[in-house]
């Protein structure tokens, strides 16, 4: 019967349709999601280079503090003197990865959570429910001083935590809600028929018809946390000095002076964030559009 | 019809839905979707079962099949003559049941997962009852699909790609891989066109002799249910009111609600003059149900006694016809 | 007059939508008469353009389709004079002109009760709504309308049911509030959109009922799109057959059912289950499926699954033949008779 298996197969790339090459067709058409994605990989890629690289944006010019861009200091220096243009790559890595990274886990969180709050119902859903509604009522800056206050350090990794542990409940509310409604879909009435255990049909069956929405938002999530990790760096309660992100370099421009005196100073940093996040939102309605064909 | 052996038998069945109510979710009524129904199904017939939405038909079915819970009441199963009550079905024995008797829903255009190729939805079930290799496994799927006269190559591609009949044939072939001994078939033409209802029907009835089926035939149109079935029961508001052989049910209908919905079905033909009877009102909700013959506020026989007491289920005529209803006493 | 016979000529209608830059033709060249105080039964299977050709009519169809059409008539009847309207000249769908024929002349009732009444307002303000557009009517006065209308309509108890909302309704009673929306403004010309699919056979019995007694006692023109080869013949008068978007065959209920023409008519009435069906009598299948609209090839349509195509069938564009007065068919079987143009 090998025989019939290698036909099997072997129809499996000519007769086989692909729904994913369908899907970029949709999104070249797309022209501002296209745009997003050239953006967003060619910041990407400019700081993962400068960063690896080694450019130097730890070493203050003592003479060159606040110098204006040109002159070997393609966007200026900041007040102490160190290049902006290196601290604004090295800044993108540290930014893009908080956001990307926060954004991954939360939406792993809430799929996971979300999907047994669905599926199952009655009481793990009630429950679930009222932890999620716990978390939103925290605000979240209480939360970051009361990590600071435990680990008595400001750092990445209590971001991080913090980012993620506020950040799921959004992903946990949209896939309970489109659990509710798949899990009366009647193949799922289908693979109850045959026996098929609880975990599979919830993460084999049902899961994969929610991933489009679920990836849709962790996009906008990505923008999100990259939004919130500037402003908590801005006020100071961000990552430490020493780690240089996009947000954190704003914090120079506290002191009014700054601000309107030497502008490349928050102008550079600031068109980085917007223009990442702007890019990121395009990217994201285009993927919505491609994927969701209900919120067309 | 003493040869005929019993594969299904279900005693003094009850689903009951809870309403509730407020923050607590105090139990304030419930539906009564399926109410005191008892039957027989014989091995190799169809047994068809009618009603209008809302009956409880569908429910009865899921039911059956265990997937909804009933509230009260047992199903046996005829394991090599030995009845085994299902609603006590241990996990292990259920996942067992789960190969003799299969379901085929109304809806062909939700039953199979969008986001999988047919291909995948016809392994899974396969690979969880233990047909390990993959060889065998596409055995099988060659041998359904050969059944339901489609394609092997179709295996490939996705749900989106079939027309209504091709998917409720895809669905037919998938419940038959772990060849069931009996098919519930919820509403499987409803969904369709009429000119496709008829290749499915007929397909339905070959396989039936093919494989010896026995099929629970849910429909509400009569003519379908009439053309595939052996046996028909009728059911209103959760209980059943008539039992019949197709003939006796045509010739003979002996409960005003049968004999009803019998002169509603509209007929293609502009010759056959027929007396319409058309009943007043609507289902009443199963909620709050009549008193007494549930069917009482509608019926044009209604007497004092149907308004007090509830008609037991009984033989009234020959080739085991029973009714529920006063009249007949 | 002769306008008077006919209460909606339609010549030539032709529908087609854009979708992906591709122009799909869904209805193609119908023609047909609806005569005055009768009912037109239009059959036909899920996507067929049965339901497109009257939303064509009604302009209902929206910015992504174009109608053309030699004429759409609607010739509507007032004091005994015969006011005609060129349905098929009116540029914008939602002008005044066109506002002002439906509900007074022309009105639809669709096919899901559940969704065509809005479940915010109270049923008997949404009947009256119609009314008082139409008629400037005070709410009082249309109050008294409507209830006089659920009367009609048998809707029991209507002074308490009108201050309803469309949940505490049921399925059959939420079609009959449709209909009296269809009916308030007391339209010459109804359409019924599969009326009763929704429903169960014994509240279909009794919206049937209810549509016959609108055409006998009052004289409206009634035109049903259903699938359901046994309503048609119990209520049409006429018979209008279409196959993807084509009319395959027109005729009286009697051409339809006794002397059946074209081969899909045939099988669609051979392949439906009946109730004194004999014991191992098979149904008839009409194979394959219904084509996908986009990608149809040259000759007919129904080519493809008809026992006796022929050669000269998968050639150009299948004209109409009158195979008796009023009886029309499309199939080259009958192409001794005469050709309708």
């Amino acid at each position: 019967m090998s025989n019939s298996t290698t036909n099997l197969k072997a129809q499996n790339k000519s007769a086989a349709s692909s729904l994913f090459k369908k899907n970029v067709r949709k999104f070249m058409n797309n022209k501002l999601a296209v745009i997003g994605l050239v953006i967003i990989v060619v910041m990407t890629l400019a700081c993962i280079i400068g960063a690896i690289s080694g450019v130097d944006y730890t070493t203050p010019d003592l003479k060159n503090i606040k110098a204006a861009p040109g002159n070997g200091n393609l966007f200026g220096t900041d007040t102490i003197g160190r290049d902006l243009f290196a601290r604004v790559l090295y800044g993108g890595c540290y930014s893009i990865f908080i956001g990307v990274f926060c954004a991954v886990m939360s939406s792993l969180i809430g799929a996971v959570l979300g999907s047994i709050a669905g599926y199952m119902g009655k009481k793990a859903d009630m429950i679930l429910v009222r932890i999620s509604e716990l978390f939103q009522a925290f605000p979240q800056l209480v939360l970051v001083m009361m990590m600071v206050a435990i680990v008595n350090k400001r750092g990445l990794s209590n971001l991080i935590i913090i980012f993620i542990i506020t950040g799921w409940m959004t992903t946990f509310r949209m896939v309970r809600n489109e659990f509710m409604s798949l899990k009366g879909e009647t193949y799922v009435k289908v693979c109850e028929a045959f026996g098929m255990s609880r975990t599979k049909i919830m993460f084999r069956q049902i899961l994969p018809n929610v991933m489009s929405p679920i990836i849709v938002s962790t996009t906008t999530n990505v923008a999100f946390f990259i939004l919130q990790e500037a402003a908590l760096s801005f006020i100071g309660l961000g990552v430490s000095d020493s780690t240089p992100t996009w947000g954190n370099i704003l914090n120079a421009a506290k002191s009014i002076s700054v601000v309107t005196n030497q502008w490349w100073i928050w102008v550079f940093p600031g068109l980085a964030i917007s223009l990442f996040v702007l890019a990121i939102n395009f990217f994201g309605d285009g993927l919505r559009d491609v994927l969701d064909p209900k919120q067309q | 019809m003493s040869e005929k052996e019993v594969i299904f038998k279900i005693n003094n069945l009850k689903t009951w839905f809870p309403i509730t109510k407020g923050a607590f979710k105090k139990v304030v009524g419930h539906v009564k979707a399926v109410d005191n129904v008892s039957l027989e199904v014989y091995r190799g017939e169809t047994l068809g079962i009618v009603g209008e939405s809302g009956c409880g038909k569908s429910t009865l079915g899921k039911t059956v099949m265990m997937l909804e819970n009933p509230t009260d009441g047992e199903v046996l199963y005829n394991y090599n003559g030995t009845f085994k009550d299902v609603t006590r079905f241990s996990k292990d024995e259920m996942f067992d049941f789960r190969k003799k008797v299969q379901m085929v829903f109304q809806d062909p255009y939700s039953a199979l997962n969008p986001q999988k190729k047919i291909y995948t939805s016809f392994e899974e079930p396969l690979k969880i009852h233990g047909i390990n290799t993959q060889e065998e496994r596409e055995k099988v799927m060659l041998r359904v699909l050969n059944m339901v006269n489609i394609q092997p190559d179709y295996l490939m591609r996705y749900p989106h790609e079939f027309s209504g009949g091709q998917r409720q044939r895809l669905c037919i072939a998938r419940a038959l891989e772990v060849m069931p001994d009996v098919l519930i078939c919820d509403e499987p033409v409803s969904a369709l066109d009429v000119s496709i209802q008829a290749q499915v029907l007929n397909l339905m009835k070959d396989i039936q002799k093919e494989m010896n089926l026995t099929y629970l035939f849910i429909a509400h149109d009569l003519s379908v249910v009439q053309y595939m079935s052996d046996r028909i029961v009728v059911m209103y508001l959760g209980k059943i009111v008539e039992v019949a052989d197709k003939y006796g049910l045509y010739s003979n209908p002996m409960h005003p609600y049968t004999k009803a919905l019998l002169s509603a079905v509209p007929v293609p033909d502009i010759h056959t003059k027929k007396k319409r009877q058309i009943l007043e009102g609507e289902v009443p909700s199963p909620i709050n149900k009549p008193s007494g013959c549930a069917f009482h506020n509608r019926c044009p026989h209604c007497m004092e006694i149907c308004k007090k007491e509830d008609p037991i289920l009984s033989d009234k005529a020959e080739n085991g016809h029973k009714v529920a209803c006063h009249l007949y006493r | 007059m002769k306008n008077n016979d006919y209460i909606l000529e339609v010549k030539n209608l032709c529908t087609s939508f854009v979708s992906d830059k591709k122009e799909i033709r869904i209805v193609k060249d119908v023609s047909f008469n609806v005569k005055r105080a009768t009912t037109l039964a239009v059959v036909g299977e899920s996507g067929c353009g049965k339901s497109v050709t009257m939303n064509s009519i009604m302009r209902f169809t929206g910015k992504t389709s174009r109608v053309t059409a030699d004429y759409i008539k609607y010739n509507a009847r007032k004091n005994d004079s015969i006011n005609e309207y060129r349905l098929e000249n009116i540029k914008n769908p939602n002008c005044r002109e066109m506002r002002a024929l439906r509900g007074p002349e022309m009105s639809m009732v669709f096919q899901d009760p559940m969704s065509s009444l809005n479940p915010v307002y109270k049923v008997g303000d949404q009947v009256a709504e119609g009314l008082i557009e139409h008629t400037g009517m005070s709410k009082k006065e249309a109050r008294e309308k409507v209830l006089e209308m659920f009367r009609k309509l048998g809707i029991p108890d209507p002074e308490k049911r009108i201050d309803c909302y469309p949940h505490q309704f049921s399925g059959g009673m939420k079609q009959r509030v449709v209909i009296s929306i269809a009916m308030i403004c007391n339209p010459e010309l109804i359409i019924c959109d599969e009326p009763t699919t929704a429903l169960d056979v014994t509240i279909q019995a009794q919206i049937m009922e209810l549509l016959k007694s609108l055409q006998i006692n009052e004289g409206k023109s009634i035109i049903l799109i259903t699938h359901n080869m046994g309503l048609v013949a119990e209520q049409a008068d006429e018979v209008c057959v279409m196959y993807m978007g084509r009319v395959v065959e027109f005729g009286s209920r009697e051409d339809i059912f006794d002397h059946t023409s074209h081969p899909y008519t045939r099988a669609l009435l051979k392949s439906v289950p009946v109730l004194d069906m004999k014991d191992g009598e098979r149904l008839a299948t009409i194979p394959g499926i219904t084509p996908n609209p986009a990608q149809l090839k040259e000759g007919c349509e129904f080519a493809d699954r008809c026992p006796d195509c022929k050669e000269q069938c998968r050639k150009g564009t299948i004209p109409m033949f009158e195979i008796s007065a009023g009886h029309k068919v499309r199939c080259l079987e009958y192409n001794t008779f005469p050709e309708v143009k």
